[in-house]
């Protein structure tokens, strides 16, 4: 029997071979919802700060409710003018565009199964609390 | 004995897996725990071959809810539509599926929670075509929807025979925070 040992992401992007499809489709799909967690939040937090309601944003980028909808629910069929037409309707903003190389990226000191090997290590609760100097987009906007 | 005591035996034991981002410079927020199955599926040789894409798109979406991404979920069976989790028909039973619906076949991982933010995977099947050697669910009324649901069932018992599956009729008695009700959009 062959053990077949996964390559991490970075060690795949390292090599100058061709970038396989999982990957590829992977790397697709996180951008996707990296979008799709942003326009989430800030809807969110219009709906929760400013009253907006679902009818308001359907008017206000002239599409049905029920559209309105299935986009707020997934992400799915997105293409880069939903992102903006949702975006400058929830708070008149468009989304600015930064990059970063998925190569020799700083590791977190928390893995998911730290919650539960370490004696050290807060658990997930905890987690959230003690380390707040890495926010990720998702979080400062959350914050905003 | 907690639950999380009875998760980490099984962790130890290879019964579960956990997932984690596939950067580690991504951190976890939520927990995402599956069985042998679902780990077959995930760590398999998925870069090539007709799967990979679709299996690269299931894992981008794990890593979502994992990451602490917002997460649309529902509580309401039959109305899920697009929401990432859905509370499955008698609503007593406690089981859910995540829903990786894009692109076709969606693929859906039967599972329970185990404690607020975190869930616990015990099966996957292809919603509406025959992908990877296996059937699909079908629609709604199918009878492989209540099979699926019964081998979650029994897998729950099996590792947790003293442990409840977390219940509740409020989004945040399963996920802390960053959700929305589906039908609340």
């Amino acid at each position: 029997m062959t053990t077949f040992q996964k390559k991490s992401l970075p060690q795949i992007l390292s090599s100058d071979q061709p970038i396989p499809e999982g990957s590829l489709a992977y790397i697709e799909q996180r951008a996707i919802n990296e979008f799709y967690n942003v326009v989430l939040s800030r809807y969110r937090f219009a709906k929760e700060n400013h009253n907006l309601t679902k009818a308001e944003l359907a008017r206000r980028i002239n599409k049905g409710q029920d559209q309105v909808s299935r986009w707020l629910s997934s992400p799915s069929n997105w293409t880069i003018g939903t992102v903006a037409r949702l975006l400058v309707g929830i708070n008149n903003e468009e989304a600015q565009l930064s990059y970063d190389s998925f190569i020799g990226r700083t590791a977190t000191n928390f893995r998911a199964e730290d919650s539960f090997y370490s004696e050290n290590v807060p658990d997930l609760t905890d987690y959230r609390q003690v380390n707040t100097t890495h926010m990720n987009m998702a979080t400062f906007e959350a914050t905003q | 004995m907690s639950i999380r005591s009875a998760i980490k035996r099984h962790l130890r034991a290879q019964r579960l897996f956990v997932f984690n981002p596939e950067l580690a410079s991504d951190r976890c927020e939520r927990l995402f725990i599956y069985d042998k199955e679902i780990n077959d599926l995930l760590e398999g040789q998925w870069e090539s071959g007709p799967s990979a894409r679709r299996i690269g798109w299931l894992i981008a979406d794990i890593e979502s809810f994992v990451r602490g991404h917002e997460v649309v979920i529902s509580l309401v069976p039959y109305q899920a539509d697009a929401a990432l989790f859905g509370r499955l028909s008698r609503a007593t039973e406690r089981i859910w599926d995540f829903r990786s619906r894009h692109p076709s076949p969606g693929i859906r991982i039967f599972g329970c929670w185990a404690e607020v933010d975190t869930f616990v995977g015990l099966g996957w099947y292809p919603r509406s075509l025959p992908w990877n050697g296996r059937e699909p669910l079908g629609g709604r009324d199918s009878h492989s929807w209540e099979v699926a649901k019964l081998e979650c069932k029994t897998k729950w018992d099996q590792l947790f025979p003293q442990f409840e599956k977390i219940g509740g009729e409020d989004i945040h008695d399963y996920i802390s925070e960053k959700v929305t009700a589906a039908n609340s959009l």
